[in-house]
């Protein structure tokens, strides 16, 4: 099994070994890999493409899936076979978001609300350690929170940082639930446009910086 | 609450109902989606939990089985039997150390001992005790996995395929082992995946029923 603190070419080596097993038929050695790359994928790809635990969690099957599938067609040439996960799994996202018509499935893209904490690193390698952080995510949130109106924060809060049901929330706030479902839509409406103002202005001043 | 006009009212209502239940109603606004699925991100929905990678890796099960070529099969009949047989009593020495456990009795290891012991004596032979109580768990886990698929089935009856595509996955981590309620599950999943529209994924889940069903008719045949 990988250690954690792994590096590059460890990392490629151990691969390289899980690999060679998966190829000769060891079923266990597939887990490995699973393990290794599920939980990057679905934080770092499929859930910020897709914006619905479901449809992530969905989309990472078929990742697998297919992955399982075309094994024969990866060549590693010295690149992590994450990169070649993450492609499936944009392109499972994609379809996804195609046929979002059909199957009525409620699909966010967010990856835009995500670039200002997204991964800084040009070499692939080192990228995969770069998690899109949540938490860093979460500290500019609370950030945003402080300056937008204060009931908005407040349903913001209890919605989604506390993860309360509706009623939970309409009730903490002593309205009605269709008057909370009209306060959180404003509120994420608050929430988005102080969002992308405080990151084009960041991105604004690094370009003049650059 | 002031200015609320019929499209915000709509678009709450649709916005209500895409975080609860994930259907995309017509007045469903994708900004505020987008920013309601961000902000879940920053909190638990970030993380695949241990739950839902296990259970993934339980749906691959069956890919991975036909999938791989079997390599070696005489290596693989050396170490069977020894790892089925260490296997088989490490799980009833379970099953008997969680049957006489109790906090209130007296010490742990002799009781444990003494259990065993009266297990092991009571039993005609190893081998039977062995393969008798492989045999429970395996019919224990069809019949929770049957129990599931009956559920799965009323779930999508009542016109609830994401209930019933919960219910299946629970029943598809009990056991990956072929049984006709395996190809069952796999049956029903593919029919919730058509009531959302999903055609790929509803082929695949039919496609795992019926390798399912013909490596069944095959062992049943004596192929």
């Amino acid at each position: 099994m990988l250690s954690e603190g792994a590096n590059a070419a460890e990392r490629l080596r151990w691969e390289r070994g899980v690999l060679e097993r998966i190829r000769r038929g060891e079923q266990t050695a597939f887990g490995e890999l699973y393990r290794a790359h599920a939980a990057p994928l679905y934080r770092q790809v499929l859930y910020p493409a897709l914006g619905n635990r479901t449809a992530a969690e969905d989309a990472l099957a078929e990742t697998f899936r297919t992955a399982l599938q075309r094994l024969d067609q990866f060549q590693s040439n010295d690149v992590s076979i994450y990169f070649w996960l993450v492609r499936i799994a944009k392109n499972k996202a994609t379809d996804m978001h195609r046929t979002k018509n059909v199957t009525r499935r409620a699909l966010a893209n967010f990856e835009r609300l995500l670039e200002p904490s997204e991964m800084v690193s040009t070499n692939p390698e080192a990228q995969l350690h770069e998690a899109r952080s949540a938490h860093d995510a979460r500290h500019q949130i609370e950030q945003i929170l402080k300056q937008i109106n204060e009931r908005y924060a407040r349903a913001l809060q209890l919605r989604f940082l506390e993860d309360r049901s509706r009623e939970d929330c309409a009730r903490a706030l002593e309205v009605k639930l269709g008057n909370f479902d009209v306060l959180l839509l404003r509120a994420l409406r608050a929430f988005r446009k102080h969002w992308e103002e405080r990151h084009s202005d960041a991105r604004l001043q690094g370009a003049v910086e650059s | 609450m002031t200015d609320l006009d019929e499209r915000e009212q709509a678009e709450a209502a649709a916005l209500a109902e895409a975080l609860d239940r994930d259907v995309a109603l017509p007045d469903l606004p994708a900004d505020a989606l987008e920013a309601a699925a961000f902000l879940r991100f920053s909190g638990k929905d970030a993380e695949l939990g241990a739950e839902a990678e296990q259970r993934i890796f339980a749906e691959l099960a069956p890919a991975l089985k036909t999938q791989s070529a079997p390599p070696r099969k005489s290596l693989y009949w050396i170490w069977l039997g020894p790892m089925f047989a260490l296997g088989a009593v490490t799980f009833l020495w379970v099953q008997q150390t969680s049957r006489s456990y109790s906090p209130a009795a007296g010490t742990h290891a002799s009781q444990l001992t003494a259990e065993s012991e009266r297990t092991f004596s009571a039993s005609p032979t190893l081998g039977e005790a062995l393969s008798k109580s492989v045999r429970s768990l395996q019919e224990e886990q069809n019949l929770q996995q049957t129990s599931l698929c009956d559920l799965a089935e009323r779930q999508l009856q009542q016109g609830q395929p994401e209930s019933a595509l919960r219910t299946i996955a629970d029943g598809l981590v009990l056991s990956a082992t072929p049984s006709a309620a395996l190809a069952r599950l796999y049956e029903i999943k593919a029919r919730a995946h058509e009531r959302r529209g999903e055609k790929t994924l509803a082929g695949d889940s039919y496609f795992q029923a019926l390798q399912i069903n013909r490596q069944l008719m095959q062992e049943s045949l004596g192929e």
